[in-house]
Formats: C-alpha cells, sequence, structure tokens
C-alpha cells in the first residue's frame, strides 16, 4: 500500500500541484483513518498482551521466587527463636548436613521407601492395566471405579489405613488372627512401620500407574496384537515382544510422576506414624517439616529441602532425557 | 474387640461429628479456600493457557519445561518462604494467604491443561473470529472460551479437588480460624484415645464430595496428573 502511494506521488510530481495536494489530501486521510483504527487495535492489542502476560507473571512469581527465596534462606544460619535474626554463613548449611547422621538416616529411609514402593506399584500397575485391557462384562465400570483411590484425600488415606493397621480392632491383625497369626503391632515396631507406610501408598498410588499404561495399551491397534497371534505368537511372547516396548513411552511416564511424587510424600506418612517409632520412617521430607517447623532451623531446613529439590530432578531429569529420546 | 459381620447400623457417630463446631467451621474453610484458589487459578490459568497454546514463540516449550519443574520441587521449598513471608506480614491464619499458597500447585496445574483444551481447537476458528470484525480479546471471551466450556469445567473440578485434599500447606499456614477439615481431622486422634467411628464418619464426610465430582472430571485425569510432559 504505501509503496503504491509512493508511486502516486511520484508519477504526480510532475503534474499540476492541485492533483498533488488531492493525492496528500487522501494520503492524510488514509494515515487518519489507519491511524484511528490502529490506536483502537493496537490498543485491544496491548490489553490483549496484558491478558498474556499478567497470568504469566503471577504463574511465574509464584513458583519462581519462593525457590529462589528458599535457596537464598539455605545460605543463612537462621533459627527462630534466636533474637540476633539470620545470618549469612554461606554454604556452612550444606557441610552441616552432610556430617548430620539424622540427614544421611532420612536419605535412607527416603530411598527404601522410594525403591520398594514405585518398582512394586510399577509391577502391579502393569498387572492391573493388563487384565482391564481385556474385554469382559463390566469393564467399563471397573475403569472407572478404579481410578477413585487416587484421588481421596491423602490424609483420610493415612488415617483409614492407620486403623486398619490398629492392632487392637484393626482389620488387618483380626483376618491374620482368623489364619492364627499374631499380627505385630505395625506401626509401632521400627521393623513393620516402613512395609505398613509402603503397603499404604501401594493402595493408593498404583491405580495411577494402571491409568496410564491402560491408556497406553488401548492405543495400541488391535491388528497388531491379531497378526501376532495369527503368527502364533504366545501371550508371553507377546506382553515381552510387543506390549512393553510399544508402552515404552508410557512407563517413563508413570515412572517419572510416581518418583517425583513418591520422593516427596508426606500426607499420609506424617499422620500414619509421624516418622516414628525412633525415626524408623522419618523420610527427607518429615525430617524437613520437623527441622523447620519444630526445631524452626529455617536455614539449615531450606538447605535441606534445596538437596531433596535437586535429587528430584536429578532423577527426574534422566528419565525427562530417555523420554525425548524415544 | 475384633470387628463383627453382624452390626447395628447407625447415624450416631455422623450426628457426633456435626455437632462438633470445629468440624463444620474446618468443612466451611476447606470450600472458602478451595473455591477461593479454583477462581483465582481459572482467572490466571485460562488466558496463560490460551496464549500458550499459540504456535508462535518458543514460550510455550519453556513454559512447559518449567511446570514440570515446579512440579517436581516438594512443597517445603515453597513452604518455608511463604511461612516466612506470612509470619512476618502477620498474615498467618487468613484465607488470603492460604489462597497464594495453595495458588503454587494449582495454577501451574489449570494453565496446562487449558493449554491442551485450546489447543484442540482447530486454529481457523480465531482466524474466522477475526475475520468477521472480533478483536482478539473478544475472540478469546466470545468464540473460544465457550468452546471448551467443559474443558473449563474440568480445570475447575480439579482445581477444587487439590484443593480440598491439600494438607501439608494447610498444616503450616493455617491457624485457629482458617484450619481445613483435612487439619482438623486429626484431632480426632488424640493421647486419650482415638474414637474410630466418628473419624471414619468425618473422613467419609471430607471425602465424598471428592468421589462425586472425580467422576465427573474422569475426562482431563490423565492430561491434568501429568501436565507438563504430555503434549
Amino acid at each position: 500500500m504505501p509503496k503504491q502511494v509512493k508511486e502516486e506521488v511520484t508519477a504526480s510530481r510532475g503534474e499540476g500541484s492541485k492533483h498533488l495536494q488531492h493525492i496528500n489530501q487522501s494520503i492524510r486521510d488514509d494515515v487518519s483513518r489507519f491511524g484511528i483504527k490502529a490506536i483502537l487495535f493496537s490498543d485491544s492489542e496491548r490489553l490483549y498482551k496484558m491478558l498474556v502476560v499478567i497470568p504469566f507473571g503471577v504463574l511465574f512469581a509464584l513458583t519462581a521466587l519462593p525457590l529462589l527465596a528458599t535457596f537464598v534462606t539455605s545460605l543463612f544460619g537462621w533459627y527462630l527463636g534466636d533474637p540476633m535474626g539470620p545470618k549469612f554463613i554461606g554454604f556452612s548449611n550444606y557441610s552441616q548436613m552432610f556430617s548430620d547422621p539424622t540427614f544421611w538416616n532420612s536419605i535412607g529411609k527416603t530411598a527404601y521407601q522410594v525403591i520398594v514402593t514405585v518398582s512394586g506399584q510399577m509391577v502391579l500397575g502393569m498387572s492391573f492395566a493388563l487384565l482391564l485391557s481385556r474385554k469382559f462384562r463390566g469393564v467399563g465400570l471397573l475403569r472407572s471405579l478404579y481410578i477413585i483411590p487416587m484421588m481421596i484425600t491423602p490424609v483420610i488415606v493415612g488415617l483409614l489405613w492407620r486403623m486398619l493397621f490398629n492392632p487392637s480392632g484393626g482389620a488387618i491383625n483380626y483376618f491374620l488372627s482368623l489364619v492364627g497369626i499374631h499380627g505385630p503391632n505395625w506401626l509401632g515396631d521400627t521393623r513393620t512401620a516402613m512395609p505398613a507406610i509402603i503397603l499404604t501408598d501401594l493402595w493408593f498410588s498404583t491405580p495411577f500407574v494402571g491409568v496410564i499404561l491402560l491408556a497406553g495399551i488401548l492405543s495400541i491397534p488391535t491388528e497388531i496384537f491379531e497378526a501376532a497371534r495369527v503368527d502364533g505368537a504366545s501371550a508371553s511372547k507377546i506382553f515381552w515382544n510387543i506390549t512393553l516396548p510399544l508402552l515404552r513411552p508410557m512407563i517413563f511416564l508413570s515412572l517419572l510422576f510416581r518418583l517425583m511424587d513418591a520422593m516427596k510424600r508426606f500426607d499420609s506418612i506424617y499422620v500414619m506414624t509421624g516418622g516414628g517409632p525412633g525415626n524408623s520412617t522419618e523420610t527427607l521430607d518429615l525430617h524437613i517439616y520437623f527441622a523447620t517447623f519444630e526445631n524452626l532451623q529455617v536455614g539449615y531446613s531450606a538447605a535441606m529441602g534445596c538437596v531433596l529439590l535437586v535429587l528430584i530432578f536429578g532423577v527426574s531429569i534422566v528419565i525427562l532425557r530417555k523420554m525425548e529420546n524415544e | 474387640m475384633p470387628p463383627s459381620i453382624i452390626f447395628k447400623p447407625s447415624l450416631e457417630n455422623f450426628r457426633m461429628v456435626l455437632g462438633r463446631g470445629s468440624f463444620v467451621h474446618g468443612y466451611i474453610n476447606s470450600l472458602v479456600i478451595a473455591l477461593g484458589t479454583t477462581s483465582i487459578a481459572l482467572i490466571f490459568g485460562i488466558s496463560a493457557g490460551y496464549s500458550l497454546s499459540r504456535p508462535s514463540g518458543q514460550g510455550s516449550k519453556y513454559m512447559g519445561r518449567w511446570i514440570v519443574l515446579a512440579r517436581m520441587a516438594p512443597p517445603v521449598t515453597f513452604a518455608i518462604p511463604l511461612y516466612l513471608a506470612f509470619s512476618h506480614l502477620k498474615m498467618l491464619d487468613n484465607y488470603f494467604s492460604l489462597i497464594i499458597t495453595y495458588l503454587t500447585i494449582v495454577l501451574p496445574f489449570v494453565t496446562w491443561l487449558m493449554r491442551g483444551f485450546f489447543k484442540s481447537l482447530p486454529p481457523e476458528m480465531e482466524e474466522a473470529a477475526r475475520i468477521d470484525g472480533c478483536s482478539r480479546i473478544q475472540a478469546l471471551f466470545r468464540i473460544l472460551i465457550p468452546s471448551v466450556k467443559s474443558g473449563v469445567a474440568t480445570c475447575a473440578i480439579f482445581g477444587t479437588i487439590m484443593a480440598w485434599n491439600e494438607f501439608f500447606y494447610a498444616l503450616i499456614i493455617s491457624g485457629r480460624n482458617t484450619r481445613p477439615v483435612s487439619v482438623d481431622i486429626q484431632t480426632f486422634i488424640s493421647a486419650a484415645g482415638t474414637d474410630w467411628g466418628a473419624l471414619t464418619a468425618a473422613g467419609l464426610l471430607v471425602v465424598a464430595p471428592v468421589l462425586l465430582f472425580t467422576v465427573f472430571a474422569q475426562k482431563g485425569l490423565l492430561r491434568g496428573l501429568t501436565s507438563g510432559s504430555v503434549k
């Protein structure tokens, strides 16, 4: 458009000034017309940009600022009961942490809890997904019922299982007594507390793995299975050579989220044992909670929080890399 | 006392739970916080999700990564600075601070879920609206958002459930006046002993709305729970 106008202007230069004036006028008209429109347009554009930028800013500020603040806090010796307030000590919190046996204990408990829980859930989730991927009467209902446990309030899940594990009158020991076994004091014994905690999460979060893997299995074209069956492949061959390789992305996906959530699991452990007896179920997340809100060692806790974040990040990034390569 | 198969059903426990002022108060608190969190998350999450769904720029990719990263962070890394800030501002035990804290988990979730719903719309839809003379804002509010109504409903339900189930932040940020039911329910367990009957009745009352809504929101469940890593 402007190019055309320019041509007109150059072409008309030799002709009468009246004509030039006319064109000038029409350009001016054009500019003012487009000017108003442009202002209106840019106004809406500005509003539009605000609509887009502000939520982003809010989202970023809400998540990035606390994380940054936690890191900064971790560089301070900060005891909430101390009237002197925080004191900058660099990375001393980190070196103190690495020589603290209770920190290493909580790392060990976290590793134990996470590895046993997640590997159990992957195997169980796969079995449930295979089962629910078959066609039988009522499978639709089962598929939708199956996802319900994972939406239940985690605290209530913890309380429910605390009740079931109760040595006097709890359902688990009652059923054990029916077959002549004298059940242990599950949550009160350092040897059985962690298995009980793990069992609870197996019940609670296995459906998550199951649902993801089920979605994966159902998205595999049935012709593939039919062709394999026609070629005479056995059920176990089909599973190992077809289902499993095709499910790899879904397996990594559920593994990623299970690892992330298991490493920061708090609610149900807190209400079931509160880290006890002794510190036999005190995972890192609980350890940090007690260090912050009972011992009031804010700087030290923030440092441990950063370590936990780095651990989760490290584990996740390995899986994310694998997922991206697939 | 072993549990027995033959028992007399009674509503006595429910009567006892509902007769407790703190439980009812906690229930109302949970409702206020959950609805407050969800409405704010929807206001910001819908427009952020929309802009992420546009093909232009690398923003979408980085934002997706950031949302996954934020999901990795243990709640305690958000809770420590927020607790320090709110206690410094004398804002502990305050609905507003609880809602801000809850938004750290609900907002990224709603944003990512909405991005998916907007992405599923054909791009011609917005173009057609623009050609017919809508401004971008009009196109967004009159055409696009109404087209993803069911997605907005899914986000609303999920956001509410997430906030309703939240425990850790509530334990730290809430106080006597704003304590939600997830924290209050623990008071049924005391050193003097636990009233299991009342506890289960209370638990059922807490879980009931979640179960009800889960059935309605199944559609977006997977996409929501794995936000950030699935396209």
